[in-house]
């Protein structure tokens, strides 16, 4: 298979497809034009507009602060949305600025979270304990012939914390690596040799739960 | 970079684009974690639209809150601190004349100075002058009754009161002269305050 190989050229093991196909592929333009419209128009108070920016950049954010954070997920993301209805009016850019301005709220408000958990003298799932309760699941060795979404987004918050994070905010929400390196505040290239190396890790973890 | 780390890059570069047309299970991996948001992960809608309603856009801008004390302006700036200057230096210009002032009469050998140059002796029938010498006229002469109806100019009000009976004829009442050196020359007042014999 001319794809295998391809990813066997990079370093990445040629594993069997396990996971169920998705319905809808990834296209990126039309979907980009018609959410700047929508952008455009939440930002004029239109709450229809409001709403189809929310319903498509919604779930992308809350599996990034799931990664993240873990069960506070919800929390996080909720007052994240806050924020963000709150300076649409002062927000000026594209679809894709906002989207990197959307994920560089919602890594502040994990990394506050994170905070005020290691405060709290109960212990919480914050992301290292997250790291210890993926470590223990048996994700990458199951059997299952598809995997889920969290299964999936779990595989990723396995990584190291800057690989899962180049990972998801390139392949989930759709950055650039330059508007990556922006919300990370790194350089695009460390963000780019990040989530190359967290690409590397899983595909040589599916190869190990396919052996 | 060798052509095989190039092309490693741009694999690795469509997978995370989605642009990658193979189904490997790295591909398929990305794609499930990619996929539509489920309808529990927009749940928070309702509650997001409501906050669009009363905090969005449309709402109305919050006035600023009452002016601050301190002046934030740069003229306010200038005015502020040009008056803090102008009370400090009166306060540096008085400070520095009263303490001119009191340090003349404050200590004891200099307030012995002043009552001697200032203060008139009350010898009968003498006359100190300014130089601190006393001259004797004799009873009787015109320059006895021109300094008798004469004041005498001084300004301590200790010079008012006539010396009491007993006390020595010194040049000033209460005056022993130099406490420490009864050879200083101001001393020598004393002596010269003495009626001829």
């Amino acid at each position: 298979m001319a794809a295998d190989a391809a990813v066997g050229s990079i370093g990445l093991p040629a594993g069997r497809a396990r996971f169920a196909a998705p319905a809808t592929r990834y296209v990126a333009v039309p979907e980009d034009h018609r959410l700047l419209a929508s952008l455009h128009a939440a930002r004029s108070g239109d709450r229809l507009g409001f709403e189809a920016i929310y319903r498509s950049l919604a779930p992308k954010l809350l599996r990034y602060a799931r990664v993240l954070v873990g069960q506070d997920a919800e929390d996080v993301a909720a007052e994240a949305w806050l924020q963000i209805v709150r300076d649409l009016r002062s927000f000026e850019g594209d679809w894709d600025a906002f989207r990197g301005w959307a994920a560089r709220i919602v890594r502040n408000r994990a990394l506050d979270q994170l905070r005020a958990v290691a405060r709290r003298p109960v212990a919480s799932a914050g992301a290292e304990l997250l790291e210890d309760v993926i470590a223990r699941d048996d994700t990458a060795s199951a059997a299952a012939e598809s995997i889920s979404t969290v299964a999936a987004l779990n595989l990723i918050a396995s990584l190291p914390q800057d690989q899962a994070e180049a990972v998801l905010l390139r392949a989930v929400i759709g950055l650039d690596a330059k508007a990556a390196a922006e919300v990370l505040g790194k350089r695009a290239g460390a963000v780019r040799v990040a989530a190359h190396r967290g690409l590397k890790t899983l595909a040589q973890r599916l190869e190990q739960r396919s052996v | 970079m060798t052509r095989r780390q190039r092309k490693s890059g741009a694999v690795a570069e469509t997978l995370l684009d989605g642009t990658a047309h193979d189904a490997t299970a790295l591909a398929s991996l990305l794609a499930a974690a990619r996929t539509a948001g489920q309808p529990q992960e927009v749940a928070g809608l309702d509650a997001a639209l409501a906050a669009f309603t009363t905090s969005g856009p449309l709402a109305p801008v919050p006035h600023p809150t009452a002016a601050p004390a301190t002046p934030r302006t740069v003229a306010g700036r200038s005015v502020f601190i040009r008056a803090g200057i102008l009370a400090g230096g009166g306060l540096l210009i008085g400070g520095a004349a009263y303490a001119a002032v009191g340090t003349t009469s404050s200590h004891p050998d200099e307030r012995h100075k002043h009552q001697v140059v200032e203060q008139p002796s009350a010898p009968a029938g003498g006359e100190l002058t300014t130089g601190a010498t006393l001259v004797h006229h004799p009873a009787g002469s015109p320059a006895a009754k021109s300094t008798a109806t004469k004041p005498p100019k001084t300004t301590s009000p200790k010079a008012h009161q006539p010396a009491p009976r007993g006390a020595p004829t010194s040049g000033v009442s209460g005056d022993r002269g130099h406490p420490k050196h009864p050879e200083h020359p101001k001393n020598s007042i004393r002596g010269d305050n003495k009626p001829p014999d």
